[in-house]
Formats: structure tokens, sequence, C-alpha cells
């Protein structure tokens, strides 16, 4: 099962405003209080600069597996963490949903990099559907 | 317009609404739906039924959902029977993207799918597409 080192795979939250956070507080609601699980939010006047230095200060005191997940490509967030991943071992997953939320919680002890960012993707989009059509099936 | 109902457990709908503003600015005929500790299906039911009612206006609603299988997914669940809405699950930042951008230009169904297809193509793992780029 991919690079298992022991421990779970720390994972850190970028999104625009406190979304993140709040995210983390509904996925807290359905399951128990999450461990090693950082939200940075990205307030209003606040530079780029600033988010990216906040980011890397925690990225340098994590020793082990970092899965990042961002609010959306192509903004501040998902361009700090693509300007990190060239200094850090680190796997980026976008579009952070709630189900790829809930996934990454039991799943981070057994995968990490690679393994666990496609697992993200395919359980964050399978979450994406017609609730009324998913019935008539 | 395509009235928007963003119905959540906490409040995650309306810090992504707000986050969602941060890049396109302020959004009209747009609710919000948080459950909170404590809240019952049946309340949380009526306040969607009350709610689509509301934001409709003429176009349909478009009910967003963080969830299958929770208590928002349920409540809306109970609703069905309205023909004036239809209902996405799994909820992102490039799904609601998508809804405030397509909502005054396309028909209810249309936008569902649109908002569907948006939320999974907005996943994607980015260290795989920067090696590629660079």
């Amino acid at each position: 099962m991919g690079q298992n080192t022991g421990s779970v795979c720390n994972v850190l939250i970028l999104t625009h405003g406190k979304s993140g956070e709040e995210l983390i507080r509904s996925a807290e609601m359905i399951m128990n209080k999450i461990d090693d699980i950082y939200a940075f939010s990205l307030l209003p006047g606040m530079s780029p600069e600033e988010y990216y230095e906040m980011v890397k200060r925690k990225l340098d005191t994590i020793q082990g597996n970092v899965l990042v997940i961002v609010d959306v490509f192509g903004g501040t967030p998902s361009n700090v963490a693509a300007l990190l991943s060239k200094q850090y071992n680190i796997s980026i997953v976008t579009g952070l949903n709630l189900p790829m939320l809930l996934e990454v919680v039991s799943l981070r002890s057994s995968m990490a990099g690679e393994e666990l960012a496609n697992e993200m993707v395919s359980v964050g989009k399978d979450g994406c559907r017609n609730l009324l059509e998913m019935l008539k099936d | 317009m395509i009235g928007i109902i963003i119905a959540t457990h906490g409040d995650f709908g309306n810090s992504l609404l707000k986050s969602s503003e941060m890049i396109m600015g302020r959004q009209e005929n747009v609710a919000i739906l948080g459950l909170e500790y404590g809240d019952s299906v049946e309340v949380l039911t009526d306040e969607l039924k009350d709610y689509i009612g509301k934001m409709n206006k003429g176009d349909g609603v478009l009910v967003l959902i963080d969830l299958f299988g929770g208590s928002p997914s349920n409540a809306t669940l109970m609703n069905m029977w309205d023909a004036n809405f239809k209902s996405i699950t799994g909820l992102n930042m490039p799904m609601l993207l998508e809804a405030f951008s397509s909502r005054k230009s396309c028909s209810l169904d249309e936008l569902a799918d649109k908002c569907a297809e948006a939320g999974r193509l907005g996943i994607r793992e980015l260290h795989k597409e920067l090696s590629k780029s660079f």
C-alpha cells in the first residue's frame, strides 16, 4: 500500500476566505475531531507573499507526508501550493469538497502521496451528482 | 435568473459564498441553509421548501448540497415532488462559480448538468499538471 510511513499523512487545506476552516468543522459534525489537519484562509487584504510565508512556516514544521487540498485551480491558494511544490514533496488536489475531506480522514493512515491524491480525485468527482437523477437509476 | 440555495452541514455554505464573492463580486438571489447541532431534518425540510418558493423567480431553483446522504440531502429529497428545483451534491468552489456565471443564460436542467460537470472538472491533481508544464 504505497509509501506508508507509519504515521498519518498531514493535510493542509488552502482556500479563499474561511471556507476551509468551516468545511473542517462541517466534517467534524459528521465524524470525530480531525487531527493533523491545518486550514490556511486567504483573507481580504492579505498579500500572496504573506500567505505563502504562512503556509511555508507550517510545512517547515511537518515531517512526513503532506497532502495539500485547495479550493479552486488558478487562484492564489493554488498558485502558492504550486510554488511550494518546487521545494517540498507535496501532493496537491484542487476542488475541495466534503466527500473528499471525509474520505481523507479514513484513508490517510494507509495511503500517501500519489496514491492518496488519486483516491481524493476519484472520491471528490464521484460526489458531484444530480441528486434527483440518482433516484431514477 | 435561476435562484441558488446552498445547503450544508455547519457554516461551510455561507463561507464558500463569501469566498466566491471575493472572486466574482456580490451575488443576488442566493440563500444559505446551514445545519447546526440539534437541528432536525423536519425543520430543515420545511425551511428548504420555504426557500425554494421564495427563491423561484420563474426560472426555477438550483439546490447545491455538500454531501449525498446527510441531513441537507435528506431534507432535499423530502421536497423531491416539488418540480421547481434541481439539486447537485458534492458542492465545491468551481461548482458554485459555474452556478453564478451561467444561471442567467441557461435552463435549470442545463445549469444542473453544468454545475455537476464543473464540480468534477475542478477536481484535479495539480502536481501532475505542473510536472507536465515545466
